[in-house]
């Protein structure tokens, strides 16, 4: 009875070991899977700098604008015969901004459908895979759940207020736009100008800046620092136009489920998985 | 005080004779300002982009670094100091594309002396197009406006010869109208501008708000 007795404990006890490896084997896999897709999700985000450059081109826009409306302010206070000229050229300025503003959204959806297809082509892949099977316990296909796109939390922008235009440099401050002292954009910001051209949009995306004439490569990063943008997959139907800033991470979860004797664990096992995009090359060229 | 803006005055002056007087004596200036423009690939070329091509108008300024003109070597025997020589220094870049300016960096500010003359001299890269000299017209107006308000006479403009009627065309685009110079009747302003090829040979002179 009592050798009956220790060898069923024996048993239950190889049983819930063998469980127990299952799910960390199979969670092993899971991870290391979905750290791969989310490197390369990451890496395609900007990795060819557009990210970077949009930001930078954003800036310099904002520049044009406002030295264009102290050359006209300066025309009507001083120079009267060159305000027609000056004016010519702040609009220019303003329809440039315009312009860049609906590219920026424009590279913001192509961002967005991008992850989205990858975040289909991986589920559709996982789908199809190889389940893990162990006598009385099978580790299913990895499933995508969502791919959000978002930012990392404390990650500035790669951009810094021009040296040259000090009186914008100023105004940046006072708005709190830029860093004290080394005088970096602070990210996920509609930085105005001063009315009358409070009217126009830009926005300034987090992207970390090269530092020492090195490229920041896309990493693995904690995902208590992720902070969501949108979904971008794998369901269908969002409205990226609604995508307030250019994305610079994406964050993964994908799901496991482990079955014991065909009888399926109450939750499936989650792993979520974050990646921050390559950062941005040292300027635009 | 009362010397040096004497001097000053007579600076302005001879300056402006200088715009109406012998060519080959506009080659010398107070400061010059380049402009150098190339197109820079790839940038910003994700499929259907409306910012690519992208063109650069790198500006630089100096001042004092070439030998003395005639009104300096004048002003200076009249007692007048020379200026600091101001190396040749990175004003700003702008950015085009498609004939439009999109962005602009500038570095440093515009340190050059009030009431000084000078040139603006263009550079474009060997197999320039119509898009790259639109973009120069457009760095060289926005230039001239930055110079006029900061009340810095602009003496001539030197274009390369291969592309000088490209470049009158995308002035008259902007509201600049040739202006042809009959000596005793010219009204010399400071919205002026005398256009010379280099090598030289081509020279138009251009009013603008007249």
């Amino acid at each position: 009875m009592v050798v009956v007795l220790v060898i069923v404990i024996v048993v239950g006890v190889l049983g819930i070991g063998i469980v127990v490896s299952m799910m960390m084997m199979s969670q092993k896999r899971t991870q290391s899977q979905v750290e791969n897709l989310s490197l390369e999700m990451a890496n395609a985000i900007n990795k060819d700098d557009w990210v970077g450059q949009m930001n930078n081109m954003t800036e310099f826009s904002r520049e044009l604008v406002f030295s264009s409306r102290s050359a006209l302010d300066e025309a009507i206070a001083h120079h009267q015969r060159m305000k027609p000229i000056a004016l010519q050229l702040l609009d220019e300025a303003r329809q440039s901004a315009r312009l860049i503003e609906d590219e920026r959204k424009e590279l913001t959806v192509l961002i967005m459908k991008d992850l989205q297809k990858s975040a289909n082509q991986i589920a559709e892949t996982s789908a199809s895979g190889n389940e893990l099977k162990l006598p009385g316990v099978t580790a299913g296909a990895m499933k995508v759940k969502t791919v959000d796109a978002g930012y990392i939390d404390g990650v500035l922008t790669n951009l810094t207020s021009a040296e040259g235009l000090p009186d914008l440099r100023e105004f940046d401050s006072q708005e709190k736009y830029i860093t004290p002292k080394s005088f970096v954009y602070l990210p996920n910001i509609n930085a105005k100008l001063p009315a009358p051209d409070d009217d126009l949009k830009f926005d300034f995306c987090s992207l970390p800046a090269s530092a020492k004439n090195t490229i920041s490569p896309a990493r693995l990063t904690s995902n208590s620092v992720f902070r969501k943008l949108m979904t971008a997959g794998p369901e269908a139907g969002n409205d990226f136009t609604k995508c307030k800033f250019l994305p610079s991470a994406v964050q993964m979860i994908s799901t496991t489920k482990v079955s014991t004797g065909g009888e399926q664990l109450n939750a499936p096992m989650s792993v979520s998985i974050t990646a921050a995009s390559p950062g941005a090359t040292l300027k635009l060229p | 005080m009362f010397r040096y803006r004497m001097l000053r005055i007579l600076a302005l002056v001879l300056s402006v004779f200088f715009v109406l007087g012998d060519p080959a004596k506009a080659g010398t200036a107070d400061w010059v300002v380049q402009i150098m423009t190339k197109v820079v690939e790839p940038c910003l070329n994700y499929p259907n982009s409306k910012l690519s091509p992208l063109i650069r108008s790198s500006i630089y300024f100096e001042q004092n670094v070439l030998d003395p003109s005639d009104v300096d070597r004048e002003l200076q025997k009249r007692g007048a100091e020379p200026d600091a020589a101001i190396p040749e220094t990175l004003y700003e870049h702008l950015y085009y594309s498609h004939s439009r300016a999109l962005g602009l960096r500038r570095y440093k500010q515009l340190v050059l002396k009030p009431g000084t003359t000078g040139t603006i001299r263009i550079t474009t890269s060997s197999s320039s197009n119509q898009e790259e000299i639109s973009a120069a017209v457009n760095a060289t107006i926005r230039i001239y406006l930055d110079l006029y308000l900061n009340k810095m006479p602009l003496r001539s403009i030197v274009v390369p010869k291969d592309s000088f009627d490209l470049f009158i065309q995308g002035m008259q685009k902007h509201g600049f109208r040739n202006f042809t110079a009959v000596p005793g009747q010219f009204s010399p302003s400071l919205a002026t501008l005398s256009i010379r090829s280099e090598p030289a040979g081509r020279q138009q002179y251009m009013n603008y708000g007249f």
